[in-house]
């Protein structure tokens, strides 16, 4: 019988460009790869340039940032370090309640105060005009946190004196806060406008025949899971200043992604946008939540400094950031695997329900997001899959370093981990008699490289797993109130397969120097280093010779770099930079997928790439490629190791190996501190970080670094990274990404080790003293 | 301690203290999600009571007049405003005299006023420890304390390490060891640092985990962090 | 930050008038607490807004750790945290204070925060902490613990109000049989600290026995007297940052491995440091092991009333309780 697989698709025509943004950004659109091609598998694509790792002179090897001087002095310029004389400062009233009309407000008094000089609510906010979707200032708050009134004053302390002189009356709207009563037909609307809390059709993915599956399976496992609300908090909060000048208006913002934010401020203001110029010179973290986001911040600015004819700076409060920033979204997930005796997979059932929080434009693909693993990672011929997205009155859903893999990968991986328990089978095993090696089963495109069986089996190696592990019955086998244990994943993610900005200028002045101009962020992986380190690479120049610029919208453009026919003719005459080739791959690979797309013979030079997105010249109406469609993934395994305290609840994670294959190490220097700090993040994300919602009022309780717990210094484990370099057919020099794919595998390892040390499957995030004191007790 | 900052600036006056709450009391969630229901959420706040006296503009004053630390006495000062006490501060070897207002933090002063925007603010509440300084050697975060309190003192940011164009050793070793990824939390953890160094010959790791513990990077450079202090550790032996 | 006004006291005396004349006034030591405060513009006749700061860290001499073996160890109020937990006098005769004063907050926290200041700091419960909440304790008509978030509350003696002190330098001196030096409008007086702490059914709106214009000006630890032991444990998710989920402080006599005479005092489980009487009686003259230890935490529990979410709490007492004993008889 032939195998039969439906994957709901999205229509990317259809959706606004807050929602392609979105998609393009975490390669969301990788999940539905084409199924119009799905009857013939694509060709092999092509490997990049083959060379031995020892053959390169400057990547693969560990160079220092570039920008480091800067940073160790302080002289580097974030967005919060721009002052102007004549400043401006403002301070948000937010909404206490959830969902809420506003009656009435009154800012006569603090208009009178002295030192203000702008007071706006919505009344004072041009019709129609939107953030992203979201309100700019609300009369009808949709979480608690929604901007009311906003104040602009010579100082901070004024703006603060003067909200307190703010009298609004609301009349309360009902409202909801979890997703799963959301979800039901009776719940309350989350927004007024909306007619259910359903974002967008429900995602389904189905292949074979899953009730056959489960029929023939000799086992079956199944587990109802959640994961919290996080956000995401970078160092660096949220803020902007905005300056006119007649009509041109700059921006200095701290962003992942100026042009998107200048493309939709210009949008929304009716300006070219020539006229606009966002800056974001170096940006203190973002993690996904300032990836070009629209956020009501960036319009008040730009609003109150027209109105007031003066640069004007809102650097929002760490709460302010937790309330109107976007948040890694809680999901409650069931999921039920079959097995054979000998461990073949036989059907994969998932539901997820992703809790979107009010206004999400992503709602739509944050389900979908979670059940990537289960449809791809492994080989199973029956599956089920359904995702639905859900508004909620809480924190707006966005994403955060691998959107909804992390949730949907722990589910996932700790099932795995207890049906090879009662399989009797070594946990690593499992993974491997089922590892999908081919492609994506649904698209049929093949890996663009493929290290995973090579990644679980070095990395097991290296950690010693047989020796640590010591077989199932060394469960809770320790004595004494503290226990250690072992525990194991792998994650086959599609994340990761982004090579760096493609959209670059390399131009080389008269004097020999090379010039990168770009308009990606610096925001942590010393991205301005690696690209420097590739175009030195590539032309064989000396690093120091190459200099990269920072974003500036109005910088970039000046130069003419997006449109790729011109970054063809500037990179030409360096014929071999790894940059060109890399990007030439891309094309080729697109090529010979639009060729089948389009049942036409497409050519890579009639290709152009622009803002990460790949577009087809002659035909204006095909919907352009992102890079993650037409790369693959990148893979990736931990083993760790960690401590229960049986009388605390405490955990301690003493080591953590994570093996990647990374295609091409370019900077070891920082593609080792990257798997480093997403290892910390994932262990935050495992144990600790958690944002909690009153359910009586909708007010979150834990919006501040206090009582939203991230991990320090002194709660590092030992971390080892194992780069598994398998030249990846499209990155520039084979390499691929590696921050997203980072984060993901520490929470089901740590999971799968704490059953090991303590004898306890925690199926809740975070897995905190009381997670762990409660399951103990239980299991007493 | 300086006598300037001590005294009393102006006699308090007596206030009335209006304890009208802004906040959300039982009665509109007991009652429950019922729509359409009438509450007043936010009342006015106790600030009328207050009669602010009319401020000067001094978002950014003009630069002050920057002397070397000796001999000096300090000319340089910024119009009072109401409220406001001239308080003198020596930051990275310079004398100023400011006139500073209670709520002011020194954060504030040093990036707002001084322009020394090497200092980073990352939650505003002594839980991070983004905005370290030094002061009188001591390592505190910047954001938590009123600069009016601290008259006399001598303050060092991270600008202030530089010696010569010579990097200083935690500077070099945070570069090299990649300390950082997006630099954010950097100045905050090299100063934390250099009061560790400053005091402790050798360090062992577990003497430097505890002494950077309070100081958070979201990027989870951690180990780099601690790799740079060991390396910064030796060049200060 | 919201504005307010200044004064820099000159002697005890001084604050204290200033307090007498000013409803809305408060005294700043290190600040660490109190600015907290302020930002977050909190407000209720629990939480009076501080309109005006009185410094007291201008005062002179009132940083300071003295110890002599008679008199014992006297304790500036200004002093701070780090200041404490270094001190060798401190660290070789109450460990257990010592590693207390090591507790709290951070590094930078401890380097500013005193050791008055850790006594008087207010509540962490979210609610309090949260603008929007008139709670009990702000002068509302609500306790939203009790039906809401309360994993970290009280399984003690909450009543009404379900805080739990947050102090760590708290249950060490009480356990140790410190004693605070009040200062007043009528002058000067000692307050055991075992009676400083008042739960919210004795008033709900603070945590203490002082009057708006008293202050804490010394704290006095008696002497050790001979095979006096002392511990302090705290359960955290971090260790930085983070408030004790439960932490205990015990200080005991013990000889030839028999438990002569004692206190045990938990924090983190109750409105105030709470004393656990029934440990300390079932402990008195017994050999100190497995048994008897986890008895003891056994038998202080036997009163817990936990609320929805925070059951967790009640074993996790339990069990650091007999550490902390067991690790006396070891130490
Ligand atoms: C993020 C964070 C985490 C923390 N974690 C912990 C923790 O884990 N454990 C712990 O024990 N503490 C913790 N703390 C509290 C910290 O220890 C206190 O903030 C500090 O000890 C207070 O000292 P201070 O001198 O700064 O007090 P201030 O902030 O100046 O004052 C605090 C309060 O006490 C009053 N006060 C101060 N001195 C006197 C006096 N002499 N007489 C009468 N009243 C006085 C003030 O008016 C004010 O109300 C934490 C604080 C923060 C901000
Ligand atoms: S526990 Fe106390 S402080 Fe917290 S909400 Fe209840 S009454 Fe308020
Ligand atoms: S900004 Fe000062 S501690 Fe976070
Ligand atoms: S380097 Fe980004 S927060 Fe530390």
């Amino acid at each position: 019988m032939p195998t039969t697989s439906k994957v709901t698709t999205f229509d990317y025509d259809k959706l606004t460009s807050a929602e392609k943004q979105f998609v393009d950004l975490y390669g969301l659109a990788a999940l539905q790869a084409g199924i119009a091609n799905a009857e013939s598998p694509a060709a092999p694509p092509a490997r990049s340039a083959d060379k031995p790792a020892a053959a390169f002179t400057i990547i693969g090897k560990e160079q220092r940032d570039l920008e480091g001087y800067k940073i160790v002095t302080g002289r580097a310029r974030f967005t919060a370090d721009i002052y102007f004389p004549d400043m401006l400062y403002v301070r948000v009233k937010r909404s206490p309640l959830p969902h809420a009309r506003v009656k009435s407000i009154d800012t006569s008094k603090a208009e009178k105060l002295p030192g203000v000089k702008a007071v706006m609510t919505y009344k004072d906010i041009p019709e129609k005009m939107t953030a992203g979707g979201r309100p700019i200032l609300a009369s009808e708050p949709g979480l608690v946190g929604d901007p009311i009134a906003a104040v602009a004053a010579i100082n901070e302390t004024i703006a603060e004196d003067a909200l307190n002189l703010i009298d609004v009356q609301y009349d309360q709207l009902p409202f909801v806060i979890d997703a799963r009563e959301a979800e039901k037909p009776n719940a309350p609307l989350a927004l007024s406008t909306l007619k259910n809390n359903l974002a967008g059709t429900p995602f389904k993915a189905t292949r074979g025949d899953v009730s056959k599956g489960f029929a023939d399976a000799d086992l079956v496992v199944e587990h109802v899971v959640d994961t919290q609300d996080q956000q995401h908090v970078a160092m660096e909060p949220h803020m902007a200043v905005a300056k006119w000048d007649r009509d041109n208006l700059t921006i200095w913002i701290t962003s992942q992604y100026t042009h998107s934010t200048a493309a939709s401020v210009a949008a929304s203001f009716g300006l070219p946008t020539s006229r606009v110029r966002v800056i974001s010179e170096f940006t203190g973290g973002g993690f996904g939540d300032k990836a070009g986001i629209a956020f009501p911040y960036i319009w008040l600015v730009t609003l109150l400094s027209r109105k007031t004819g003066r640069p004007v700076r809102y650097e929002l409060t760490r709460t302010d950031v937790f309330m109107e920033a976007t948040h890694h979204y809680p999901v409650y997930q069931t999921i039920k695997l079959g097995f054979k005796k000998d461990g073949t997979l036989t059907a994969i059932q998932a539901r997820s329900i992703a809790q979107a929080g009010a206004y999400s434009p992503f709602a739509g693909f944050l389900a979908s997001d979670t059940l990537s693993a289960a449809r791809v990672q492994y080989t199973c011929a029956n599956i089920s899959l359904e995702g639905v997205g859900v508004i909620t009155n809480t924190g707006v859903a966005g994403a955060r370093r691998a959107v909804g893999e992390p949730s949907g990968v722990f589910a996932l991986e700790l099932l795995m981990d207890e049906a090879a328990e009662k399989l009797s089978m070594d946990p690593v095993e499992l993974r491997l008699k089922n590892l999908n090696e081919t492609g994506d089963p649904e698209s049929k495109q093949p890996w663009s490289s493929n290290g995973l069986r090579e990644s679980i089996v070095k990395g097991a190696e290296a950690f010693k797993w047989k020796e640590r592990w010591k077989g199932w019955n060394a469960v809770n086998s320790g004595t004494g109130p503290v226990k250690r244990g072992v525990g194991f994943m792998a994650l086959a993610s599609n994340k990761g397969s982004k090579g760096p900005p493609m959209t670059a200028v390399v131009e080389i002045p008269v004097d020999g120097s090379v010039r990168v101009v770009q308009g990606g962020a610096h925001i942590g992986g010393s991205q301005r280093t690696t690209w420097a380190m590739i175009v030195a690479e590539a032309l064989s120049v000396k690093l120091e010779q190459v200099s990269v610029t920072p974003p500036d919208t109005a910088f970039t453009s000046d130069t003419g770099v997006v449109a790729g026919s011109r970054a063809t003719k500037s990179i030409g005459l360096a014929v071999k930079t790894a940059a060109e080739d890399a990007r030439q791959q891309l094309l080729v690979n697109a090529a010979s997928k639009w060729s089948k797309d389009l049942k036409k013979d497409v050519k890579a030079d009639e290709l152009e790439i622009n803002e990460g997105l790949i577009s087809y010249k002659p035909d204006a109406s095909v919907k352009p490629l992102t890079f993650a469609q037409a790369v693959a993934s990148g893979f990736v395994i931990v083993d760790g190791q960690l401590e229960v305290n049986t009388e605390t609840g405490v955990v301690r994670v003493l080591d953590v190996l994570q093996a990647h294959d990374v295609g091409r190490v370019i900077n070891l220097l920082t593609i080792r501190s990257q798997v480093e700090g997403g290892s910390m993040q994932g262990i935050g994300f495992a144990l600790t970080e958690d944002y909690i919602y009153d359910k009586a009022t909708g007010i979150p309780v834990s919006a501040n670094l206090d009582d939203y717990k991230m991990l320090m210094i002194n709660n590092t484990p030992k971390i080892t990274s194992l780069f598994i370099e398998t030249n990846d057919a499209v990155g520039p020099f084979g390499a691929k990404g590696i921050g997203e794919p980072a984060l993901m595998p520490p929470a089901a390892g740590i999971a799968n080790a704490i059953y090991h040390a303590a004898g306890i499957r925690l199926k809740s995030l975070p897995m905190n003293p009381k997670k762990v004191m409660e399951a103990l007790k239980k299991k007493a | 301690m300086n006598e300037e900052g001590n005294k009393p600036g102006q006699s308090p006056e007596e206030e009335t203290m209006d304890t009208r709450s802004t906040a959300v009391t039982r009665r509109q969630f007991l009652i429950g999600a019922g729509a359409g229901l009438v509450v007043g959420a936010a009342a006015t706040a106790g600030l009328q009571a207050l009669q602010p006296a009319k401020p000067v503009e001094q978002a950014k004053p003009a630069p002050p007049v920057q002397q070397p630390a000796q001999p000096a006495p300090a000319t340089a000062i910024v119009e009072p405003v109401s409220g406001a006490k001239l308080v003198k501060l020596n930051v990275n070897g310079l004398d100023y005299s400011l006139a500073i207002e209670p709520q002011t933090t020194l954060i504030e002063v040093l990036k707002r006023d001084l322009g020394l925007t090497g200092t980073k603010l990352g939650c505003n509440g002594s839980m991070c420890s983004a905005c370290t300084v030094l002061v009188d050697g001591v390592a505190q975060n910047s954001c938590s304390l009123l600069a009016i309190r601290e008259s006399g003192k001598k303050i060092v940011t991270v600008e202030g390490l530089e010696q010569g164009g010579k990097l200083h050793p935690v500077q070099e070793a945070f570069w090299t060891q990649m300390g950082y990824q997006c630099g954010f939390c950097t100045p905050g953890q090299i100063m934390r640092a250099v009061e560790l160094l400053n005091k402790t010959k050798n360090p062992t790791d577990a003497q430097i985990m505890a002494h950077m513990s309070g100081n958070m990077c979201k990027c989870g450079a951690y180990p780099n962090i601690l790799k740079a202090v060991q390396a910064a550790a030796k060049q200060m032996a | 930050m919201r504005s307010f006004k200044y004064y820099a006291a000159t002697s005890w005396e001084d604050a204290v008038a200033m307090l007498s004349k000013n409803a809305a006034a408060q005294v700043i030591a290190g600040g660490s607490d109190l600015l907290g405060w302020i930002k977050d513009d909190l407000n209720g006749p629990g939480a009076p807004r501080a309109d005006l700061l009185i410094d007291i860290r201008t005062i002179p001499n009132t940083s300071y750790v003295k110890f002599d073996a008679a008199g014992g160890l006297k304790l500036g109020a200004l002093t701070p945290l780090v200041t404490v937990a270094e001190s060798a006098d401190v660290l070789k005769n109450y460990p257990g204070l010592a590693k207390s004063a090591l507790s709290p907050a951070s590094p930078a926290i401890r380097n500013v925060g005193s050791i008055a200041g850790n006594l008087m700091q207010r509540p962490r419960c979210w609610y309090l902490r949260g603008k929007d909440f008139a709670c009990y304790k702000k002068g509302g008509d609500f306790c939203f613990a009790v039906t809401g978030e309360n994993q970290y509350h009280a399984i003690l003696e909450g009543e009404l109000c379900y805080i739990v002190h947050p102090s760590d330098t708290a249950p060490a001196l009480i356990a140790l049989n410190a004693s605070a030096k009040v200062v007043g409008p009528g002058g000067a007086k000692d307050v055991a600290l075992d009676k400083f702490f008042i739960g919210p059914r004795t008033n709900v709106l603070k945590e203490t026995v002082l009057e708006h214009n008293e202050l804490l000006a010394e704290i006095s630890v008696p002497a050790p007297a001979a095979n006096w032991k002392s511990a302090f444990i705290k359960v955290t998710q971090r260790d930085v940052y983070d408030f004790a989920v439960v932490s205990v402080a015990v200080a005991g006599q013990i000889e030839g491995g028999v438990w002569k005479d004692g206190r045990v005092v938990l924090g983190g489980v109750a409105p105030t440091p709470y004393r656990a009487t029934a440990a300390e009686d079932a402990l008195k003259g017994q050999k100190i092991d497995e048994k008897s230890a986890r008895n003891a935490g056994d038998l202080t529990l036997v009163k817990a009333r936990p609320m929805s979410q925070n059951a967790y709490k009640v074993d996790i007492a339990k069990n650091l309780i007999a550490r902390a004993v067991l690790s006396l008889a070891s130490a």
